[in-house]
């Protein structure tokens, strides 16, 4: 055959879409068409370049469809729990009641950190501890399964019902930030989004104080149920009782047609621990509890300055937390998917200040990006 | 590239008897058409994307679309086609929103550079060249080059964008020309850091 191959048969000759006999012709008419073999050098050439340029990770199929189940267990659960879209007073409001609730559980038993979703787990000890550090701490989800079947019964770990010293009452909401620099006694950073569709509210959380004694028996019993027996809970944790001064916080958030988010700003809380307690040893027993094998457990306890260093327990193989640098500031990351949108937390610190940035929606990077910068 | 997608041409009635058993609401047969064809679906989605997390976000919500409202099976069709069309579709929706594209700009301008080793930062800088490239060319080409590159047959390329068999080769071969010359402006462009 003489007459020249149009680039659609030469382009596909190289990816063997062509049938036996037009290829064979094909190549007989290479052979004496320096022209033709030209263009499908260049052809090829071309489509490898595009190639390797479009490549791509090989992606984990199995994560993957974890996750894909767990949205649509979510979304299901949604559907029944309650509607997607609240005001934003209510989700505050609700937010709080929990978090405090859960923070006086974590303080006794860290290791209950490991039942709730991770970002649960991350918001609660952000608020217990100065971060300095954070150690991930996998967890088998097998482990996971055993302890969300242990059926503990959480309010026995305390003597009695934790006791608020200083009430914080109701979030107040401002209109600008002044107005909640001036009640927190710190300057409010402003999210870089404002617009015409955009709706912006400052809520100030006043300080709070709460006490509580831990019933260390319990504690004890959580652990031996969990199967972890060679570690011991000093008497002194219930010696007296523990205290957690959370001074005064604030909630900015800021909504769009696709999008919202809220940034907590506030300063690190101070827990004061009764005497003859060793954090080291809370550590220990915490990491035991999560599944860490005893030797492992003692070389990473005694590795970690548990004051200041925030233990993360996450499902082994799970891909959404990361750290991420922004400048000098490193953040920590936690995505999740649901099916409503992208939802991602992230945490960082600033001298004393620590910042918990949530988004659901179209928040971009640069907007994420700015606003850190802004804390500088 | 091509057994994968040879591959695929074998399974096809298995997908339809599949589907089948996905209209009554078997998680099962979900599970094993999310193994068949995620990676494909990944692939195209991350090479639009440039970004592990926001390709699979994106190939998630696919299946769960998949899940919810399968298709019903027509013979001929390639279900891969009808996912990667599904998945494209949501990922040019969120790229279509001109304040979106403004902020991407913005962010390739002034992204700061990651900490890390050179590669990856070579790296982060080629995949913002390779998004910056497919976003010059018309969407249908950028599809196109997608889908191929995703592992797609000529034929299964051909139902997703709803073009000849036929032409799939001219086509491509004009629109890998055009992406690579776009790619190596773009790189010319690059100001030296």
């Amino acid at each position: 055959m003489n007459r020249c191959y149009d680039d659609g048969a030469l382009r596909a000759s190289v990816d063997g879409a062509l049938g036996r006999p037009e290829l064979d012709e094909l190549r007989a008419h290479l052979r004496v068409c320096p022209s033709c073999a030209a263009r499908l050098l260049e052809l090829r050439a071309a489509a490898e370049r595009t190639g390797a340029l479009l490549s791509a990770p090989q992606p984990d199929t199995r994560a993957a469809f974890a996750r894909t189940l767990t949205a649509l267990d979510r979304a299901r659960g949604a559907d029944t729990e309650q509607p997607i879209r609240r005001s934003s007073t209510m989700t505050i409001s609700r937010g709080w009641t929990r978090r405090i609730t859960l923070l006086a559980a974590a303080l006794v038993a860290v290791a209950l950190l490991a039942l709730p979703p991770v970002q649960a787990a991350a918001d609660q000890l952000l608020k217990i501890f100065r971060v300095q550090s954070v150690v991930f701490v996998p967890v088998d989800r097998d482990r996971l399964r055993e302890l969300e079947q242990l059926d503990f019964d959480a309010s026995t770990l305390f003597v009695a019902e934790p006791t608020t010293v200083v009430d914080p009452g109701e979030p107040v909401t401002v209109a600008t930030a002044d107005e909640a620099a001036a009640m927190v006694g710190f300057p409010v950073i402003q999210p870089p989004l404002a617009g015409q569709d955009t709706s912006t509210t400052y809520a100030v959380r006043g300080r709070s104080v709460q006490e509580f004694q831990v019933n260390v028996e319990a504690a004890r019993q959580l652990l031996q149920a969990a199967g972890v027996t060679d570690v011991t809970l000093p008497d002194a944790l219930g010696s007296g009782p523990i205290r957690a001064d959370i001074p005064p916080m604030v909630v900015t958030s800021v909504s769009g047609a696709d999008y919202r988010l809220d940034l907590i700003q506030g300063r690190s809380p101070e827990v004061t621990v009764p005497d003859g307690v060793e954090l080291e040893q809370l550590g220990t027993a915490l990491l035991r509890l999560l599944g860490t094998s005893p030797e492992k457990a003692a070389a990473l306890s005694a590795q970690i300055d548990w004051s200041t260093t925030f233990v993360l327990p996450f499902p082994a193989g799970m891909s959404g937390v990361q750290t991420v640098q922004f400048g000098d500031i490193t953040a920590l990351q936690v995505s999740s998917r649901r099916s409503d949108g992208r939802e991602m937390q992230l945490y960082w610190q600033r001298g004393d200040r620590f910042y918990v940035l949530s988004t659901q929606g179209n928040v971009d990077d640069a907007t994420v990006s700015a606003l850190v910068d802004a804390t500088r | 590239m091509l057994d994968a997608a040879n591959q695929r041409a074998e399974v096809l009635d298995t997908d339809a008897l599949l589907l089948g058993r996905l209209h009554a609401g078997d998680v099962a047969a979900f599970e094993l058409l999310f193994e068949r064809h995620y990676a494909t679906v990944f692939r195209a989605l991350y090479g639009l994307t440039g970004s592990h997390e926001e390709a699979e976000d994106l190939a998630q919500e696919t299946f769960l679309t998949l899940f919810r409202t399968p298709p019903r099976h027509k013979p001929g069709m390639s279900l891969a086609a009808w996912l990667c069309r599904v998945g494209l579709n949501r990922a040019y929706n969120r790229l279509r929103g001109a304040r979106r594209e403004r902020q991407r700009a913005e962010r390739l301008a002034e992204a700061p550079a990651p900490a890390g080793p050179e590669e990856e930062l070579a790296r982060s800088e080629e995949r913002a060249l390779v998004r910056q490239a497919l976003a010059k060319l018309p969407e249908r080409q950028a599809r196109l080059l997608l889908l191929r590159h995703a592992g797609l047959s000529y034929a299964e390329v051909a139902q997703a964008l709803e073009i000849a068999p036929s032409s799939v080769g001219a086509l491509l071969a004009r629109a890998e020309k055009a992406f690579v010359a776009a790619y190596a402006a773009g790189n010319d462009d690059e100001p030296v850091l």
